[in-house]
Order: C-alpha cells, then structure tokens, then sequence
C-alpha cells in the first residue's frame, strides 16, 4: 500500500534532463498574433459545441449523482431496517431505557454485569455505564464522584475534592450509559460512516471501519464512548476503535433484557418496549420521566426520574 | 491538436437532434455505470473498496453475540422453589445472578436434576456490602448497616438472603455470680461506644475473651 508508484511510462520518456533556466523570451523569436489567428481558427471548437459537450457532461454527473441517490448504501445517517434474525424485526420496536434515580442504590452490579456481558475491560476507566454520586453539602455546594466508575459499590461519604467532612443536604445515585440520541453527534462526527443507527433506534459501532479517531468519543456530550485499549481481551482485536453501550443488542434481539437492567436487585433500571410492554407504558404514562440535560438537544432517549431530572 | 480536430469534426453531432441523442446516451451511459457500482457496493464487492460495506452484517454480528447472564426467568424453569422463596420476600427485585454470577453458560447446558451440583460461588460479605453498607445518597428504604458496628463479621451466619429472615443476637444474659467488671463493657463513654463487632484476635478485651471465643458469638448460659 506504502510502496512508491511505479514511474508512468510518460515520466519514463523524458529521463530527468536538469530543468533550462528561465531566461526572458527573445523578442525576435515570438511569432506576431496577426499570423498565429488562423492556427487558433482552426484549433478552436465553436461555442456551440462547446457549450453542449459542457452540458452534457454536466448532465451526465447530474444524473449520476441523482440516481445514487436513490439507493442509500453510502447514507450513513439514515436509519435502515438491516435484518438482524428470523425472530427480530427492529423496525417494530420501540425501545425504551428508564433510569430511576431515587431507586439506585449505587451497588454498582450494573458495572460489573456489563464489563461481563459485553468482554468490556476490566479496569474502570474503560466502562459502557457508569454510576455517578451526586450530593449536595449545606453549603450548597454540589459534588460528583463515581469512584472506579461505581462498580465497587461507593465509600460511605462522597470522595470528591473538597467534599470531606461537609454535611450531606441531599444526594442521589445516576446510573449512565450511552443514550442512544435520536439527534446523536457520535454518527454525525464520524468521518467513516462506522457507527450508525439501526432501524429500533439503538446505536452501533462498526469495528470493521472504525478509524479510531475519537471524533465520536469527544462529540458526546454524555461521555458514553471509549477506545478499546488494546489488550489480550480486545473484542474481535479490533484495538483502537470506538465502543458503547449497545443496550446489550445480543440480548434485546434475544428477547432478554441488558445485562444492566436484568441484574439491579432494585429495578432503578427498567427496559422494554414502548410498544408493547405495560411496564414500560406505565411508567411513560404516570411517572413521564425526563432525558437529562435536554438543553444538549440531541434527543437522548434513555429516560430519568428521581432527583436527577427533578433538581437538575 | 489537428488529429483531435478531426476527430471532432467526424463524431460531434450535425443536429439538434444528434445533439440530443448524443447527450442522452452520455447520460445514460453514466446512470447505468452507477447503478451498476452501487449494485456492486450493496453486494459486498466493489473494486474500489476492499472492506465489507454490507451494513446489515454489523448489526447481526452485534447480535450474536454470546449471553453472560442467562436471566432470572431461565433460572427459575430449573429452580423453582428458589424462585418462589425469593419472590415472596423483600429481596424480590433481585435477580439470581446478581449474587450467583453470570450463569447463561450453566443454563445452556441444561443439566439434569441433582445430576451434578453446580459448584457456586458462594456468595461472600461484599455480595451484601455491596448494597447493604450505609453510604450517602443510598435510599431510606434501603436497610443499611455500618459493617463496623454491625454484630458478626460474616454475613450468612445469621441471615439468609432468599428470604431475607435473621438469627437475632441473643440477649446477653451473664450470670450474676459470674458478672465481669462492669467497666469491662461499660466504659465511659456507654456501652454504645464500642465496637460491638467482636475482636477477631486476643485484644485487651482479654475479660471477654476468656468467656467467649472470637467470631462465635456469646456464650450462652450452658456453656
């Protein structure tokens, strides 16, 4: 790929003679214009000739552009309906992600269930979700810690700076994973079309393309990506490129729920269907959870309630 | 430059209508290039990418992907009384493998009943730390305990997680001809002040120590 092109035949017929000096032209030497007119004459291509080559070649691009337009493999933000199995049709669903913030308990099991499901490696920075403390001191101060992204579980008091020994007004846990935006910046950045959505809403990452430029990971504004270090566990040893949360697709194209949400011993994390699942419409109907941070406008479709979204 | 005059006196079109055929079959000649490079692209095979552009493959590989965590439903086609036992206490919510472990491995092989024991983690101190240590921000219906305070150092000893039922510490009762010192429990500061979690090794509790041996418990009367 790296290795010099070959000298074209052209560069070949003309061995590297050292280049004449420039030198002023000789006045005598230049032919008048009167006597070069019929030469131009008879180079020349009438301008109707020359306009219609140019429309036509014009048209012919035109057409060309129009008809690739009609079939959207190069598309790389529009939501296709790729088939995934028999059993799983995703243009059906509606899934939906709700995180309740005055259930977690900041056990941290999601973490760890994750990092097992999806061969996410183990040290804490490289994480697809993540717990977060938020606590508010009586000064009125605010602090956020998620000390080893919450997958042990969090000290008695918040380990933020600054937040030792001030007296705790309120706090509450907020589980994170990617929010599968509707309006995402991730597939916008991407300069390689590799992370796209699917016709159910979900987000992926396409090892195979992935550059590993980390547009995507700074263009999220939840911080939701990384870059797979590379290592002994490097998932299909694709090293260097870019993963999230995939709301566990082998699972809810299984019928199961993720990882995450099936092992909360307190249900902070519920999924399912808007669809068809009660639960789910239940919880849209009476509790209406809310996106954090909405003011990012990218339409995040994982769903908070509980102090995060009631204070925020 | 003459030579290509030529050639261009010979092939450009006479007519409006030549002019017209001409740049229709130009521009039919490009559509059917195109469509034929986008067929080929879609197909998975172009000359001008050596990568899979067959989008549908991703999500499908994404899909395959092996299970961890089998489910607290799958579990419970198999063990059923646990499920039942679970269900009806205040550990409900919880899913199996929240403590057992990721076990979609041991689900998918279907072992035969009482065939062969499923050799389990046992479930340890931090599986009920884990939730069960009082921290900030944890919820006030969450029962939460300080694990230096707390009676025994090891969970199971007295409680059981499937339905959530406890040993009590018995009541200390000594009797009266053997009473230790008083101050031997009660300092100064009340009897609330001490580590009520008992010594592991022989410390300067050694008066407590010569009744009651460590992580055991207290005596009973009988002893």
């Amino acid at each position: 790929m790296r290795t010099p092109v070959p000298a074209s035949p052209a560069d070949v017929a003309t061995p590297a003679a050292p280049r004449p000096v420039e030198t002023a032209p000789d006045p005598a030497a230049l032919v008048p214009l009167a006597e070069l007119a019929p030469a131009i004459q008879e180079a020349s291509v009438s301008r109707r000739a020359f306009l219609g080559f140019g429309l036509a070649i014009t048209g012919a691009l035109a057409g060309a552009a129009g008809i690739a337009r009609l079939f959207p493999v190069f598309a790389d933000d529009a939501p296709a309906a790729y088939p995934i199995s028999s059993a799983y049709d995703p243009s059906t669903k509606q899934w939906t992600f709700v995180v309740d913030t005055a259930a977690c308990i900041g056990c941290g099991l999601c973490v760890v269930a994750c990092k097992e499901e999806n061969n996410v490696p183990e040290e804490a920075e490289y994480t697809r979700t993540w717990v977060e403390r938020h606590v508010t001191t009586t000064d009125g101060a605010q602090y956020v810690d998620a000390p080893d992204a919450g997958m042990n579980g969090f000290p008695p008091e918040s380990t933020a700076p600054g937040a030792a020994g001030k007296f705790v007004e309120s706090s509450f846990f907020e589980p994170r994973l990617c929010m599968q935006c509707s309006e995402s910046p991730c597939t916008g950045v991407c300069p390689v079309g590799a992370t796209y959505r699917t016709a159910d809403g979900v987000i992926l990452v396409d090892a195979r393309r992935c550059i590993g430029c980390g547009y995507c990971v700074v263009a999220c504004p939840y911080g939701a990506r990384y870059l797979v270090p590379a290592g002994p566990d490097t998932p299909g040893g694709y090293a260097g490129v870019a993963d999230k949360c995939t709301w566990c697709y082998h699972r809810i194209s299984r019928g199961q729920k993720p990882a995450c949400v099936e092992i909360c011993p307190v249900g902070a994390r519920q999924f399912g269907d808007a669809a068809t699942d009660a639960n789910i419409q239940e919880l849209l109907a009476t509790r209406r959870p809310l996106p954090l941070h909405p003011e990012y406008g990218t339409r995040p479709r994982v769903l908070y309630l509980g102090p995060a979204v009631e204070e925020a | 430059m003459t030579q290509l005059r030529a050639f261009w006196a010979s092939v450009r079109p006479r007519t409006r209508r030549g002019a017209l055929i001409a740049v229709s079959s130009i521009v039919a000649g490009a559509a059917v290039l195109s469509i034929a490079l986008t067929v080929a692209a879609s197909m998975a095979w172009s000359p001008y990418v050596t990568f899979d552009l067959d989008r549908a493959s991703n999500p499908r590989a994404w899909a395959a992907n092996e299970l961890s965590f089998a489910g607290s439903t799958t579990c419970a086609e198999c063990h059923a009384p646990q499920a039942v036992k679970l269900r009806a206490n205040p550990h409900a919510g919880v899913a199996c493998e929240s403590c057992h472990g990721a076990l979609a491995e041991h689900a998918a092989s279907s072992p035969a009943p009482g065939s062969a024991r499923l050799a389990l983690a046992a479930a340890t101190n931090e599986d009920c730390l884990r939730c069960h240590t009082a921290a900030d921000a944890k919820p006030a219906t969450l029962r939460t305990i300080d694990p230096w305070q707390h009676f025994k150092p090891v969970c199971l000893e007295c409680h059981d997680p499937h339905t959530t039922d406890a040993t009590r510490p018995p009541v200390v009762r000594h009797p009266l001809d053997d009473l230790p010192p008083c101050v031997t429990c009660h300092g100064p500061e009340g009897f609330k002040a001490r580590n009520l979690r008992h010594p592991d090794a022989t410390t300067d509790d050694a008066a407590c120590l010569e009744c009651h041996a460590p992580n055991r418990g207290p005596a009973r009367d009988d002893d």
